[in-house]
């Protein structure tokens, strides 16, 4: 994980920039609703979410886990497959959806015939649109990121991540033995 | 502003309409946040330009517009790579609060881009 002091200093935004933004309502609005999809299993999306992570090197994003899919199975060495997924054991559909993820974060403009096939292969229309939906959402921070103001909630240990009924997020405990 | 064409719009909404609804409402925020709405609009063409491969009429160097595109492109290429000289660009013509908002701001018309430009080559 990279150190890098804020290039946006808070005490630079106005009080009511810091606390509540004009845009990050709205963002977060949307963010819930991606959350709150349900067309592909919380270990799918949890990949995606760090895949997102790491591309972006979002320091807050990779010091998270959800919960929902440490309790569906997801746990860290499927983590260390991610950087590297063309050359790991993940299920097939897996390593499907990380191309799409890559494809739109890098150059969606050409997405091959043959990715195409693949993807629908594996995903129904909505399961391919909550991917893609999902790519977007985990991307939100892109814009801390750039700004570096996205610390991770720990640099000791891994965090739960949680979200509610409504997406709404809410960070958690520390996770045992994870770092 | 407008963030998704028509194409898409139909498509989320037949899919995931939730997710359709509240990128209409980011629409709305964005045409009533306090940015120059011409600013936002050479960023769209930007990443259309960008990420289409298509040529971009840069703006005069120096200028407010120059380094926003500037700070765009590096956003769009690696935005763990954006540099301090970037940002300090946006802030020497615009205040922190305006940085914010543009950040986030970018963050949603290049990230729409994506999502449009990917759902048009996988669902066709």
């Amino acid at each position: 994980m990279t150190n890098h002091a804020p290039r946006l200093p808070l005490d630079d935004l106005s009080f009511s920039v810091l606390v509540d933004g004009p845009l990050d309502g709205p963002i977060a609005a949307f963010a819930a609703a991606a959350v709150r999809a349900s067309a592909i299993d919380p270990v799918l999306t949890e990949v995606i979410r760090l895949r997102c992570a790491q591309y972006h090197d979002c320091r807050l994003c990779g010091s998270l886990r959800v919960q929902d899919a440490l309790d569906a199975g997801f746990d860290e060495s499927m983590q260390r497959k991610i950087g590297a997924h063309e050359q790991s054991d993940l299920a097939p559909e897996i390593k499907t959806a990380l191309r799409l993820c890559d494809a739109m974060l890098m150059h969606p403009n050409d997405i091959s015939a043959e990715l195409r096939d693949e993807v629908r292969k594996y995903f129904n229309d909505a399961q391919i649109i909550e991917i893609c939906v999902d790519v977007m959402k985990w991307s939100q921070q892109k814009a801390l990121v750039a700004l570096r103001v996205e610390p991770p909630v720990s640099s000791e240990h891994l965090t739960q991540l949680h979200f509610d009924d409504d997406g709404n997020p809410s960070v958690g405990e520390p996770i045992a033995g994870a770092a | 502003m407008e963030l998704i064409g028509t194409e898409t719009r139909a498509v989320l909404a037949a899919h995931h309409p939730e997710a359709a609804g509240e990128i209409a409402n980011v629409e709305q925020a964005l045409a009533d946040a306090p940015l120059d709405p011409e600013l936002l609009r050479l960023c769209q063409q930007y990443f259309a330009a960008a990420l289409n491969g298509k040529a971009f009429a840069r703006p005069a160097p120096g200028t407010r517009d120059a380094a926003c595109i500037a700070f765009c492109e590096q956003f769009m290429v690696s935005v763990a790579n954006v540099s301090d000289e970037q940002v300090n660009g946006l802030l020497s013509h615009c205040s922190g609060d305006e940085v914010y908002n543009l950040a986030s701001a970018i963050y949603l018309i290049e990230m729409s881009k994506r999502l449009e430009l990917t759902l048009a080559r996988v669902l066709s």
